[in-house]
């Protein structure tokens, strides 16, 4: 899967969990501190983005998840490794 | 130091609407609320009944905000909050000074994020388990959510009793009000439906609804054979009267007196349930040094449950005998609404209080209880209500009774 | 209104059933976690708990068919029992008709809802038992307790107030004797270990891998336990007619809501100070006059950093001088039974002069820096104590405990 489509699903993702729109949501704005989430919110995020790539992300990596660029990133890498 | 509480705002949500108003013109009509359910999947339910709230859109009421942290009870509990404070006139500054908490009734809280939340880690491991849901799962998480949304930073309580607990949470708000604890309380309650409220209660043989006829869940009627499941919300504001009057709020009447009991027979016992409720009815009355003939109108709990009607019928008679004045019954219109109940009953008395009116009991046609026909066949008889008598019965076994006093200023 | 008064406790714990047994071990800092062994845990990245192992009705109730009720009313009923032999209320001395029945819980019954789930997964409803609306509600659990005691002074009430729903409890019953409304309150709290609730704070990060370590640099987390506290409140002057032994007396409650967020507390304690300041108030007492504070004290990362900033707040410089620990580092959390398990270790406080500690406490966190009695039980006069409990929804919760002999 190539980044944009990945970034796009990430942005479909962030929407249905927090109903702020995909053309609101830039590849840098911070979840926390520009979407203005909580705690709760940004966990479920990155569950939500584990479930949707299928990626098994440990516990301790999913505060990791911090913008949809990095997101996409990290999903990348996710994918790549259950590939190989 | 002599304390009393006002009712100084109200709001409903229920299958007739979202108004004092549409909710007496709804019970007075008989609109039939009682349909097949559209709002979840009933499974092997088949042409379940219930008396539903189709179509329900917080967004309608609060804008376009995500709802994805609220499960149905709670937008629900969070919508009537944000009406109520609205109908008492409490800027959110106000609401914010007077510490208005809120006193919660339910029996399930979340049910079905409840259900839903456990079923997935047993279907997709609990990895997969969300933590929005979870923060649900807890009883008291509509009242904690109504608080967030609605800035409610007073006394915060959930009350649970059964299908009295919203009378249970007014009498308990009273209670911290005139204590001194609280000036200004939210109180009532809150139920959503679902499939396993649904599955779970037609399993235990009590509603109407047989898995293939609708049944006949009416009042005290002869012909009654169990209760269909409704849901909704409903809250008081209460308030203490000389801060209310002070701030120039509407007064729409006056809590007088309550009383709570219990059965320990558990709803089994048909002559320990009577005795239990209507001791709780004579120690409201005693309470407000009043004679039952100074009683004008009930609103009761009775919902086409033949123990329970029974129970409530016995009761009702044991105090007021022959003279036992209107009786009205919003479960024949609203079905059993579990933990949004009492307040439902409140807010029909007020309004009926209000407008000169007493809802009839819809399908009613005659009884096995031995009530008079004057009390049970009253059918929206115009009549003068200046004292409205709350009766609540639980099928297993709470009882509470509440007398309301109408347009004091 | 009247004065209200602690006479009886049980107690149904991860430490031991019984106040002796539960003292002892709480003195000795002997712990009650262990591997859990009530479900599977191996999905899970965490395995410890607080479960009562062992647990069998019939050693507390011997006539009573434990098949009728669930776990968590199981424990509430055999709580009951020990406090009520503990206040010396018997079926002659128990003044039924003017006693009542007010608990609190987090989840209620939830070993119901897992088994109608094992069915609905396997396709198998046919078999949910009737009675599941009979049991599974939580107002069921104070129900069954008044049924099995004939107690109809109120309604059995259910404050399902989550982390904090014993100290809503006591609360309520206080208000059910000081306005009248009854003589006898049995107060309590009950939760039972459940796959949902392990499953909710896992997910939430929230479960240490070993122990609860609260305050401690090196806290990883909660430890979920279960169990039943009871309490006997009567009015001080039934209790003084009928010679019972007095424990404390309560003065008063503070409740207040974060309305902020719904399982993270406000970082500036804002409800938790409110809870403080109106329990002091209705105490008639000031800060200084707090001898222990029974701290909420899970072990997560923030509930004991904004604990620590919320006493603060409320005692000023004085907080440094008021120790302070949480019994949760021996018992793990047992939810809505924790308040009471901790409002009764408070009684005992007060009437033994003996403060219990905070175990596992190796190097406190630097921004936790008051005196949380670390790993040693302590001798101190307790004439008042605080106990404070914080919960999801942002219920917070505050009760005041003073010896009976002093007068305002």
């Amino acid at each position: 899967m190539d980044l944009s489509s990945t970034k796009a699903k990430i942005k479909q993702v962030i929407y249905e969990t927090t109903n702020i729109k995909p053309e609101d949501i830039s590849d840098t704005a911070s979840f926390k501190d520009d979407l203005d989430l909580d705690s709760l919110t940004l966990l479920e995020i990155a569950i939500n983005i584990d479930q949707e790539f299928d990626l098994d992300i440990p516990e301790e990596e999913m505060e990791k998840f911090i913008n949809v660029e990095v997101s996409a990133q990290l999903a990348g890498e996710y994918m790549a490794r259950k590939v190989a | 130091m002599n304390r009393r509480v006002v009712i100084t705002g109200r709001a409903v949500l229920s299958p007739l609407g979202d108004s004092a108003q549409a909710l007496h013109e709804g019970l007075c009509a008989g609109k039939n609320q009682y349909l097949p359910v559209g709002e979840f999947e009933t499974g092997s339910l088949q042409g379940f009944r219930a008396m539903e709230i189709k179509g329900f859109s917080p967004m309608d009421y609060l804008g376009d905000k995500n709802f994805r942290p609220l499960d149905r009870i709670g937008r629900f509990a969070v919508t009537a909050a944000f009406l109520a404070l609205n109908d008492a006139g409490l800027s959110p500054e106000q609401v914010s000074d007077r510490e208005v908490g809120l006193f919660l009734g339910t029996v399930f809280c979340g049910l079905s994020t409840i259900m839903e939340f456990d079923r997935k880690s047993l279907t997709v491991g609990p990895k997969y388990a969300k933590p929005m849901d979870f923060a649900n799962t807890v009883i008291n998480a509509a009242a904690g959510q109504t608080a967030v949304w609605n800035n409610l930073q007073g006394v915060n309580t959930t009350v649970a009793t059964g299908s009295t607990s919203s009378l249970n949470a007014i009498i308990a708000a009273t209670a911290s009000i005139r204590c001194g604890r609280a000036d200004a309380l939210l109180a009532g309650g809150a139920e959503a439906l679902c499939f396993e409220s649904a599955f779970t209660y037609f399993r235990g043989g009590m509603l109407a609804f047989n898995g293939q006829d609708a049944g006949h869940p009416v009042p005290f009627d002869r012909q009654r054979n169990g209760f269909a499941l409704g849901e909704g919300a409903a809250l008081l504001m209460l308030e203490e009267r000389e801060s209310a009057r002070a701030r120039g709020a509407t007064i729409l009447g006056e809590i007088k007196s309550s009383a709570t009991g219990y059965d320990p027979s558990r709803g089994t016992n048909p002559e320990q349930g009577a005795r239990a409720l209507s001791h709780t009815l004579s120690r409201t009355l005693q309470a407000a040094s009043l004679k039952p003939a100074g009683v004008d109108a009930i609103c009761a709990s009775a919902n086409g449950s033949q123990l329970g009607d029974r129970i409530e019928a016995d009761a009702l008679y044991a105090v007021f005998g022959d003279e036992l004045p209107a009786v009205t019954a919003p479960k024949a219109v609203l079905g059993e609404t579990l933990g949004a109940g009492g307040a439902i009953q409140a807010i029909v008395a007020l309004e009926s209080m209000a407008r000169g009116k007493l809802p009839g009991i819809a399908g009613y046609t005659d009884s096995n209880t031995g009530l008079p026909e004057s009390a049970l066949g009253a059918h929206n008889k115009k009549q003068d209500i200046h004292k409205a008598l709350l009766s609540s019965v639980a099928y297993d076994g709470g009882c509470a009774a509440l007398l309301l006093e109408g347009g004091c200023q | 209104m009247r004065r209200v008064v602690i006479t009886g406790i049980g107690l149904v714990t991860p430490i031991g059933s019984g106040k002796e047994v539960f003292w002892k071990n709480l003195i000795e800092g002997r712990h009650g976690i262990s591997d859990v062994t009530l479900f599977d845990t191996s999905a899970y990245r965490v395995h410890r708990g607080g479960q009562i192992h062992n647990f069998q009705l019939g050693d507390f109730l011997p006539d009573v068919d434990p098949g009728l009720f669930a776990r968590a009313t199981q424990f509430a009923l055999a709580a009951t029992q020990l406090a009520l032999d503990d206040a010396g209320l018997d079926a002659e001395t128990l003044p039924q008709q003017a006693t009542g029945v007010s608990m609190g819980t987090t989840s209620g019954e939830p070993n119901l809802i897992e088994s109608f789930n094992d069915r609905y997964v396997e396709d198998a409803l046919g078999q949910v038992p009737t009675h599941f609306n009979e049991r599974y509600p939580c107002h069921n659990i104070p129900a069954y307790v008044a049924s099995h005691y004939g107690l109809t002074g109120t309604t059995p009430t259910m404050i399902p107030t989550a982390c904090a729903a014993g100290n809503y409890a006591i609360a309520h019953g206080f208000d059910q004797i000081a306005t009248g409304l009854a003589d006898v309150m049995v107060v309590g709290g009950a939760d039972a270990f459940s796959r949902i609730t392990y499953t909710g704070f896992a997910r939430l990060m929230a479960i240490s891998p070993d122990l609860c370590r609260p305050f401690d640099r090196a806290r990883k987390g909660m430890i979920p336990g279960e169990g039943s506290g009871v309490l006997i409140l009567e009015s001080l002057e039934g209790a003084r007619r009928r010679r019972a032994t007095i424990l404390a007396e309560v003065m008063g409650c503070g409740l207040s809501c974060d309305a902020f967020h719904m399982t993270g507390s406000h970082p500036e304690g804002r409800g938790a100070v409110r809870a403080m300041q109106k329990a002091l108030a209705e105490s008639r007492i000031n800060p200084e006059d707090v001898d222990y504070i029974s701290a909420h004290g899970t072990g997560t990362k923030s509930n004991d950093l904004n604990e620590t900033l919320s006493v603060k707040k409320v005692f000023g410089d004085d907080a440094y001088r008021v120790p302070i620990s949480s019994i949760k580092s021996i018992l793990g959390h047992t939810m809505g039974a924790a308040s009471v398990i901790e409002a009764a270790a408070c009684a005992l406080a007060i009437s033994r002069s003996v403060i219990p500690p905070t175990i596992n406490l190796e190097e406190a966190d630097p921004a936790c820096d008051l005196d949380y009695v670390p790993n040693q039980a302590r001798d101190v006069n307790v004439r008042i104590a605080m106990n404070n409990a914080y919960a999801f929804g942002g219920n917070n919760a505050s009760v005041i405990l003073k010896r009976l002999e002093d007068v305002h």
